[in-house]
C-alpha cells in the first residue's frame, strides 16, 4: 500500500510566475517521458519480474517517482499562481488555460493527453528492464531541454536535481540486467524469458 | 556481486566493474563498485546524488544549489540519503557498510522526523494522532509556496 507524506523530495520555492515556462514544464506532468508515465511503467513491470532486487528496484524507484510526479505539480502551480488574463494571452498559455484554467492536467507540452502508449510493460525481464534504461535516458534528454529553455534559477534547480535522479536511476537499472545476467548464466540469455517460464 | 571475472577493483569513484569477457548481444552497465566516496546529508541534497562519482551535471546547470539548512531541509536531506543507499542497497544488498550507514541515516531521520511534526506539523494522516487536534488539514501543503 501507499502512504502519503506532507512534504516534497525536495524543497521548491518559486518567486516568479511564469506560464510560458509551465507550458513546457507539464510534459513531464503528463508528457510521453514524463514521471506519471514513469512512475506507473515500473510499478506496473514490478509484477512480472523474478528475481527480490529487480522488484525491490522497480518498487522503489516507481515510488520515488510519484515523488517527483508531485514535485512536477508543485513547479507548474507555482509558475502560474495569479495570473491575470492578460498574461495568460501574451504568454502563450491560453491553449492550456481553455481546457484546464489554472489546474494541473496530465498532458504533454503539445495538448497530447497522458496516455499508456508512451510506456510498455512487455512481460520479460530482459525487454523491460533495457525499456527502462532508455525511458531513463529520453527523461533526462527532456530535462536537459527544459534547462535550455528556462532562465528561472529557482526552476532550472529543482530541475537539475530531477534530472540527476534519471542518471542515478539508469545507473540502478543496468546493474538490475547485470544481475538478471547472473542469475541467466553464461549462455543463452534469450533461451527462455524469466518472467514467464518456470525454470 | 559482479567482482567474479570483472575487471580490476582500482576503479576510480566515477567508474565501475565489467566482465572481462561479456556475453554477446547483451547489454552492460559498469557496476558501482563498494566504498564509493559518499556527499554529506545536505551535499547529497544539493547535488541530487549521493555519490560524487554519479553526479553527471548539465552545462547549463553545472553548480549545485545552495538548500538553506533548516529542520525541513535537514529532514529532506535524510530521507534522501535513506532513498538513495535503499536503490543502492537494492543491487548491493550484500555491502555490510552501506547497510550500517542505511541504519545509521535512519537513526538520524527519525530524531529529525520527530523534531519536524512538532515545530511543523503531521507528516502522515495518522501522525496527527499524536497530536493534541486533527492538525492534518493545516495548510501549507507541500505545492503550496512557503513564506520565508
Amino acid at each position: 500500500m501507499f502512504v502519503y507524506e506532507k512534504k516534497l523530495q525536495y524543497p521548491i520555492r518559486i518567486k516568479n510566475t511564469n506560464p510560458r515556462l509551465a507550458a513546457v514544464i507539464i510534459s513531464q506532468y503528463g508528457g510521453p517521458d514524463g514521471e506519471l508515465g514513469a512512475s506507473l511503467r515500473y510499478l506496473s513491470q514490478r509484477y512480472s519480474m523474478p528475481y527480490p532486487e529487480l522488484k525491490g528496484l522497480l518498487t522503489d524507484i516507481g515510488t520515488e517517482e510519484l515523488g517527483h510526479l508531485e514535485m512536477v505539480g508543485t513547479i507548474v502551480y507555482q509558475l502560474t499562481r495569479g495570473l491575470t488574463e492578460d498574461q495568460i494571452r501574451e504568454a502563450g498559455f491560453d491553449a492550456y488555460f481553455v481546457d484546464h484554467t489554472a489546474g494541473v492536467y496530465p498532458t504533454a507540452a503539445s495538448g497530447f493527453p497522458w496516455t499508456a502508449a508512451s510506456m510498455a510493460v512487455k512481460g520479460d525481464t530482459i525487454a523491460d528492464l533495457t525499456e527502462d534504461l532508455a525511458a531513463e535516458q529520453k527523461a533526462r534528454v527532456t530535462y536537459d531541454n527544459i534547462l535550455r529553455l528556462s532562465d528561472d534559477p529557482d526552476v532550472n534547480d529543482v530541475i537539475r536535481f530531477l534530472r540527476q535522479r534519471e542518471i542515478v536511476h539508469f545507473q540502478r537499472f543496468g546493474e538490475g540486467l547485470r544481475i538478471a545476467k547472473e542469475r541467466l548464466g553464461e549462455k543463452n540469455v534469450y533461451l527462455y524469458n524469466p518472467s514467464f517460464d518456470k525454470k | 556481486m559482479t567482482s567474479k571475472n570483472s575487471t580490476a577493483a582500482a576503479c576510480s569513484d566515477e567508474q565501475g566493474t565489467l566482465p572481462v569477457c561479456g556475453s554477446l548481444a547483451y547489454p552492460y552497465v559498469a557496476y558501482q563498485g563498494t566504498g564509493a566516496r559518499q556527499y554529506d546529508s545536505m551535499e547529497a541534497l544539493s547535488n541530487g546524488t549521493l555519490f560524487p562519482g554519479l553526479n553527471l551535471p548539465f552545462f547549463r546547470a553545472v553548480e549545485a544549489s545552495d538548500v538553506k539548512e533548516d529542520l525541513r531541509s535537514q529532514l529532506m536531506a535524510l530521507d534522501f540519503v535513506l532513498a538513495e543507499l535503499g536503490l543502492y542497497l537494492d543491487t548491493h544488498a550484500d555491502d555490510a557498510e552501506a547497510f550500517g550507514l542505511f541504519r545509521n541515516y535512519k537513526e538520524l531521520a527519525c530524531q529529525a522526523r520527530a523534531a519536524y511534526i512538532q515545530k511543523y506539523g503531521p507528516l502522515t494522516q495518522t501522525d496527527a494522532a499524536c497530536l493534541d487536534s486533527y492538525v492534518w488539514l493545516n495548510d501549507p501543503w507541500p505545492w503550496e509556496r512557503r513564506k520565508k
